[in-house]
């Protein structure tokens, strides 16, 4: 009943924020703005967190189940990762290691500044 | 006749449940972090469908079934969100400024980066979103026309890194608080880097959880905005 209700709750959320999506003027994809949209009810007290933690579990708990077929795809872009080999390797590694520098620093700054 | 069978949702969603199941199996019995289950299941399914010769569109009518579960999936990521709200609201400017600095960062680099090696633009759009959450990555590149496939591939090794290696490399950069660790493993490497963040401490688990849903929102409002700028 409450596993419904929850599941209820996400879709309608997913929905709406699937909706929404055509007519906001910024390109959020609808499912972020359906995250939005539950984060705005929980925190408003308009959706009651015990209705939907059952709900998110069974989503958040095998979510890597979730990507599986998607990942199974890229046998179709081997092609293009040959293509793309020092783009993957520039873009991927030292983008990455670029990031974390840049975000462990700055984070690390700001924290100091703040306490 | 086999044909018929094999054109069932039912055998691809079995596939997938098989593979993933012994993807768990070998991943709890080795301990490794570099056989994450879904390498091996994606291993596993690629290697079978090219050695029976079935066509990826034949598998996917029952993949397809389980990649739809991403959408409420990333709806469900509000909820941890919701439950670390105090530690959300206590450190709110480091946060916010932190995840969407680091979310507009991880965009320009990818562009730019990208630019300098002549890297094409469906690769590009395709793998932009790559330090987000993987749910929202493949929103942000559906809503871009990317290739889902590349972006999952490239977020889960992203996460894979950061989850190995992430801590070392917070040690090397002198970063000790637990409040800058916590967010740059759950800015850079999302669930797996939650998931390592949470071996370190509880709070840094929470901190990198909040990271993944602030990091994957900001990145998804910055995404569309500057590969206009940046083609």
């Amino acid at each position: 009943m409450r596993l419904i209700k929850g599941l209820v709750i996400i879709f309608g959320c997913l929905l709406a924020g699937e909706f929404l999506a055509g007519y906001i003027p910024l390109t959020l994809p609808g499912n972020v703005i359906g995250m939005v949209l539950l984060f705005a009810g929980l925190s408003s007290g308009m959706i009651a967190l015990e209705d939907v933690d059952a709900a998110g579990e069974l989503f958040l708990d095998n979510l890597i189940l979730l990507f599986v077929p998607l990942s199974v795809g890229i046998m179709r872009y081997f092609d293009l990762l040959a293509e793309e080999i020092l783009s993957v390797v520039v873009v991927g590694l030292v983008g990455y290691l670029l990031l974390f520098l840049f975000s462990g620093k700055l984070v690390d700054l700001l924290n100091r500044g703040d306490s | 006749m086999i044909s018929d069978f094999i054109a069932d949702p039912v055998f691809g969603v079995t596939l997938t449940l098989a593979a993933y199941f012994i993807g768990i199996i070998v991943y709890k019995k080795t301990g490794s972090m570099y056989l994450h289950p879904m390498l091996v299941a994606l291993v596993l399914i690629a290697a079978f469908l090219l050695l029976t010769g079935i066509e990826y569109d034949t598998y996917n009518r029952g993949g397809e079934l389980i990649t739809f579960l991403l959408g409420p999936a990333t709806v469900a990521l509000a909820i941890p969100m919701h439950k670390h709200q105090k530690l959300l609201k206590k450190n709110a400017v480091v946060i916010l400024a932190g995840t969407a600095a680091g979310a507009v960062a991880g965009v320009l680099l990818v562009l730019l980066l990208g630019l300098l090696t002549g890297a094409g633009h469906l690769f590009k759009i395709s793998v932009i979103s790559k330090s987000v959450t993987t749910p929202i990555a493949v929103g942000i590149t559906d809503r871009l026309g990317g290739a889902a496939s590349l972006t999952v591939v490239f977020t889960i090794l992203h996460g894979l890194v950061g989850g190995i290696f992430g801590p070392r490399l917070l040690d090397l950069l002198r970063v000790r608080s637990r409040l800058a660790r916590g967010l740059t493993m759950g800015m850079l490497s999302h669930g797996l880097g939650t998931a390592r963040a949470l071996e370190e401490s509880e709070m840094e688990g929470a901190l990198a959880g909040l990271a993944i849903g602030l990091m994957g929102f900001f990145t998804a409002l910055a995404a569309p905005l500057l590969i206009q700028l940046i083609p």
